[in-house]
C-alpha cells in the first residue's frame, strides 16, 4: 500500500514541479539555447528523466537545485551531439580554415582593421547586464547568428565544469582546434554586440 | 640585439587575442605570458578587447536560473509535460 501511495505521490509531486519550475527552467534553457523549440524539449525531457530517477531524489537538496542539474546535464548532451551532428557537416569549421574571416578583423600583419578596433565604449558591460531584457534579446539574437559548431563548442566551455581537455576529447578535436573556434566565435559576437547594443 | 629581442617578445593583435582566448582555457607558457603582457601593456584596443571579453565570459557563465527574460507564455508547455507524465506505473 505504501508502494502505491509513493507513485500517486510521486505524479503529484511532479506535476506540483511541473506547474512551479517550468517557468524557470525554460528560461534558462532558452537563454542557452536561443531556440524555443529546443529549450521545449529539454524541459519535457528534464521531467520525464526525473521521473525515472525520482527515487534518487531524496530531499537532500532542493527540487529546483535538482530539476536544474539535470537540464544542464540536457543541454550539455544536446551541444555535444549537434558538434558532431553530420549535417552540420564541418561546414562551418570551413570558416576555420579560411582566412577571408580573420581578414576580416585583422590586416595582413595582424593589426586591427581601422574600423573593428575594440574602443573603450563598453560602460556598464556587468554581469546585471542580462537582466536587461533589451539587452539580453541582442544577445540572444547575436548568439543565434553565430556558426552551430561555434555556439556549441562556447556554450560547452561554460556549462560544466569539465576541463578543456575532456570536452575536447568528447568532441574529438584538438586543443589547439578547439581554442581557434573560442578565439573565432569570440570575435564575432563581441562585435555583434558593439555594433548593436554599445554604439 | 635589443632589436632582435624586440622582434621576438612582439606579437601581432592577431596573436595577443588568440593568447587572451587561450589563456581562459588553458595556463600559457612563460613566453606567451610575457608576449601577452607587454603586448597589452603597449596596445590599448587589445586591452579593450580582453576587458569585453571577460564580460562575455561573465554572461556566459551567468546561471542565473531566475533570469527576468525572456518571458514567454509557458501554458501551454506546462499542460503538454503534465499530460505526458504517466499517472500510475
Amino acid at each position: 500500500m505504501s508502494n502505491e501511495m509513493d507513485l500517486q505521490n510521486k505524479s503529484a509531486t511532479i506535476q506540483c514541479w511541473v506547474t512551479e519550475y517550468t517557468d524557470a527552467l525554460f528560461k534558462w534553457a532558452w537563454h542557452k539555447t536561443a531556440d524555443k523549440t529546443i529549450a521545449e524539449d529539454l524541459v519535457q525531457d528534464t521531467f520525464l528523466s526525473a521521473i525515472e530517477s525520482f527515487h534518487t531524489f531524496q530531499g537532500k537538496s532542493q527540487p529546483k537545485t535538482w530539476l536544474f542539474s539535470i537540464l544542464r546535464f540536457k543541454i550539455a548532451n544536446h551541444f555535444r551531439k549537434q558538434f558532431k551532428s553530420p549535417e552540420l557537416n564541418w561546414n562551418d569549421n570551413i570558416l576555420l580554415q579560411d582566412d577571408a574571416f580573420v581578414e576580416h578583423f585583422f590586416d595582413e600583419n595582424g593589426h586591427w582593421r581601422m574600423q573593428e578596433i575594440p574602443k573603450d565604449n563598453w560602460q556598464g558591460a556587468d554581469g546585471h547586464l542580462l537582466d536587461n531584457p533589451a539587452f539580453s534579446a541582442i544577445w540572444h539574437q547575436c548568439f543565434e547568428k553565430l556558426p552551430k559548431h561555434w555556439l556549441c563548442a562556447l556554450q560547452l566551455k561554460y556549462l560544466e565544469a569539465k576541463n578543456s581537455e575532456d570536452i575536447c576529447k568528447e568532441l574529438d578535436i584538438s586543443n589547439t582546434n578547439f581554442w581557434q573556434i573560442l578565439h573565432r566565435a569570440k570575435l564575432q559576437l563581441r562585435k555583434c554586440l558593439d555594433v548593436h547594443w554599445f554604439s | 640585439m635589443k632589436r632582435k629581442l624586440m622582434q621576438i617578445l612582439m606579437i601581432s593583435c592577431l596573436k595577443a587575442t588568440e593568447l587572451i582566448e587561450k589563456k581562459s582555457m588553458m595556463p600559457l607558457s612563460w613566453i606567451e605570458q610575457i608576449k601577452l603582457k607587454i603586448h597589452l601593456r603597449l596596445c590599448d584596443p587589445c586591452k579593450h578587447y580582453a576587458q569585453q571579453s571577460n564580460a562575455i565570459d561573465e554572461w556566459m557563465k551567468a546561471d542565473n536560473k531566475d533570469l527576468l527574460t525572456p518571458s514567454t507564455d509557458t501554458t501551454h508547455l506546462k499542460e503538454k509535460i503534465i499530460r505526458s507524465i504517466p499517472p500510475q506505473e
